[in-house]
């Protein structure tokens, strides 16, 4: 299958809105004839994982305890507070 | 539906202590709410504490990246506390003699009409007079 042409094939034309502040950095980083394929790339990656990721978050966030070393409150309390002395 | 009130060191907590009691909470409430039973929220500061506690707890740069884009994903509602409520919140530490970070969480449950759920048995043990709190062993 000749990908690149079924992709063009397959283009959809949008519009979409952006806070000022990403539009600036979009403009000052990307080419203009390279923003379709910095969007899309971007998107596609951002879709991919929130499919990857569909697992119920407070599992995945509590699995992590079989990797992280353990600490007592008083020292999880003190690395919250840590800088605000 | 009701309302539960959560602070970082709560977070911290259930993936940081040897005991698994305050993870076996987190776990229930994340699945009520789910379940559509309560309502999660915290305050609007709370991710710069959890990422503070984790600056601070960890030597490894990737690891404390990795359980905050995990803490990320959580369904927590956030509350952004305006100057009259932060005016409340003052008054309420000065009485309570107790700092203006933990004192936010407790007043956002006492205006939602929530339950402030903390692990920080300190801050219980001077606030417990007051109503909208439970202390997570």
């Amino acid at each position: 299958m000749n990908l690149s042409m079924n992709n063009s094939m397959n283009l959809q034309r949008i519009t979409i809105s952006l806070p000022g502040y990403v539009y600036e950095k979009l403009v000052k980083q990307i080419p203009p004839r390279k923003v379709s394929h910095f969007v899309a790339t971007v998107l596609e990656e951002k879709l991919l994982s929130s499919y990857i990721k569909s697992a119920d978050p407070i599992d995945e966030f509590l699995k992590l305890r079989k990797k992280v070393p353990k600490f007592s409150f008083k020292e999880i309390k003190e690395a919250i507070n840590r800088g605000r002395e | 539906m009701k309302n539960i009130i959560i602070d970082a060191s709560f977070i911290l907590q259930a993936l940081l202590s040897p005991e698994s009691n305050v993870s076996i909470v987190s776990k229930k409430i994340f699945k009520d709410q789910k379940n559509k039973r309560i309502k999660i929220y915290s305050t609007s500061f709370m991710p710069l504490e959890i990422a503070n506690g984790l600056r601070f707890s960890f030597k490894e740069q990737k690891l404390a990246e990795e359980i905050f884009s995990k803490f990320a994903l959580l369904k927590i509602e956030y509350f952004t506390l305006n100057s009259q409520h932060i005016q409340n919140v003052l008054s309420m530490s000065c009485d309570l003699k107790t700092t203006v970070y933990d004192t936010s969480y407790h007043f956002l449950a006492m205006l939602l009409g929530g339950v402030f759920y903390t692990c920080d048995k300190e801050y219980f043990q001077k606030a417990k007079k007051e109503e909208n709190i439970v202390l997570v062993k």
